[in-house]
């Protein structure tokens, strides 16, 4: 596994165009973007799968999005949102248990056609640009970070069980009810980005649903 | 398939540094993992903890230990609440192995200010137990058991009107949950690293409980 303080990272310009590669402390200190990306996986029951950051990360302990992850050099964000998903629930980054639809209505039919409980399909949401988050560094402090964030919706229905999350990544994980989620907000349990993931895309995520 | 040895235990101790919560934290306090060889193999110690009002983890599995008491160092913690607890004498009968990541306490799906150091002891002869009112039961249970599929389950919980679902391991009528599951699954990880018993890939043996 690459050390994750000379990884290699994309960074971007202000519009979201690749501009070169850096590793991820360089970049980060360059004051150009880095590039994210983030998925909200939803089951049948309309649960949201959360996991819990590991304590020795950035806002170490809050529950944050079902994955997230950076943009390394050399790939598009579809890539880096494939792989992370294998990497952080299956502790494989090129599982074939994670399949990447190009819309909602692919992800539909490939749901159709796949093993949902022992499968993942994901889509591309919305691209934010410029986003900006709020981090609590252990042992205090705060720091802030710009990224460009890809976000992407998906279903699975695979119990909390059966993933295999990555050791030292994930601190746990749990499928949450949308009211459950929205208690963790309001009691200051959610990582920021989570948070605004939930009010942004929880309404379209839920719509994935089967009535 | 090969039993796991005393070999295996201290080849996946020593596979990588555990993570420390090096920032200040309010409290400390420690547990100890404790394996000792039983007819089915290698077996670990858990603690069903009394049903109290006021304990957060009440009528819970899990490890044996408690807060640290000031300038008291960690292993010492660990082994002195298990004489507490339980009547093992780890300072007489045990032989400390090594540790395991530190992890935070949560409560209501928030971080507590608490940091808990898991300590991982052999217990070298057979001992008698003697339990504390803060104790309801004592729980052998094989490491191969604990790695079978059959045991890999989910545990609903109550949370602010919803269920939310965590995953959880299961043995006659005992659920392993929380900080307890997270802190025994990263010493199943490691010694499935080092190359033991890879979970769901063990024979189920003969789960006998005693007391």
């Amino acid at each position: 596994m690459p050390d994750a303080v000379h990884e290699l990272l994309n960074v971007y310009d202000r519009e979201g165009a690749v501009v070169g590669a850096m590793p991820r402390a360089e970049a980060k200190a360059s004051g150009r973007a880095v590039g994210a990306v983030n998925v909200l996986l939803v089951n049948a029951r309309g649960e949201v799968l959360l996991q819990r950051r590991a304590e020795d990360k950035e806002n170490g302990g809050l529950w944050d999005k079902s994955v997230g992850g950076h943009v390394a050099a050399g790939e598009d964000f579809d890539r880096a949102a494939v792989r992370e998903t294998g990497e952080e629930l299956f502790d494989d980054p090129r599982s074939a248990r994670v399949v990447l639809a190009r819309d909602e209505a692919d992800l539909r039919a490939r749901l159709a056609a796949a093993d949902p409980g022992a499968s993942l399909v994901i889509r591309p949401a919305s691209l934010q640009l410029g986003l900006r988050d709020v981090r609590r560094v252990p042992g205090g402090g705060l720091v802030t970070v710009v990224y460009h964030v890809a976000v992407y919706l998906g279903r699975t229905d695979v119990g909390v069980e059966g993933f295999r999350p990555q050791a030292g990544e994930v601190a746990g994980l749990a499928w949450v009810p949308s009211p459950g989620v929205d208690a963790m907000l309001l009691g200051g349990a959610l990582a920021p980005n989570m948070a605004f993931l939930w009010l942004t895309h929880g309404g379209r995520l839920l719509e994935l649903v089967p009535p | 398939m090969s039993r796991l040895g005393w070999e295996d235990v201290g080849r996946a101790l020593a596979l990588r540094e555990p993570v420390s919560l090096e920032y200040a934290v309010a409290a400390r306090a420690a547990v100890a993992v404790i394996l000792r060889e039983g007819a089915p193999g290698l077996e670990v110690l858990f603690i069903r903890r009394a049903e109290q009002e006021g304990d957060p983890w009440s009528g819970q599995m899990g490890f044996p230990g408690g807060r640290a008491e000031p300038g008291e160092g960690l292993p010492d913690t660990a082994a002195r609440e298990t004489l507490e607890e339980t009547g093992i004498d780890l300072g007489r009968d045990g032989e400390r192995l090594g540790r395991l990541d530190e992890v935070r306490a949560m409560a209501r799906m928030r971080p507590m200010d608490l940091a808990i150091t898991p300590f991982v002891f052999r217990l070298a002869r057979p001992v008698e137990t003697v339990l504390s009112d803060e104790v309801r039961s004592v729980h052998w249970i094989p490491l191969d058991v604990l790695a079978s599929p059959e045991a890999q389950s989910t545990l609903e919980y109550p949370y602010q009107g919803t269920t939310l679902r965590f995953p959880c391991l299961r043995h006659e009528g005992n659920e392993i949950w929380g900080l307890t599951y997270r802190m025994f699954t990263n010493l199943q990880q490691l010694l499935e690293e080092g190359g033991g018993v890879a979970p769901g890939d063990a024979r189920v043996t003969d789960g006998e409980l005693r007391r």
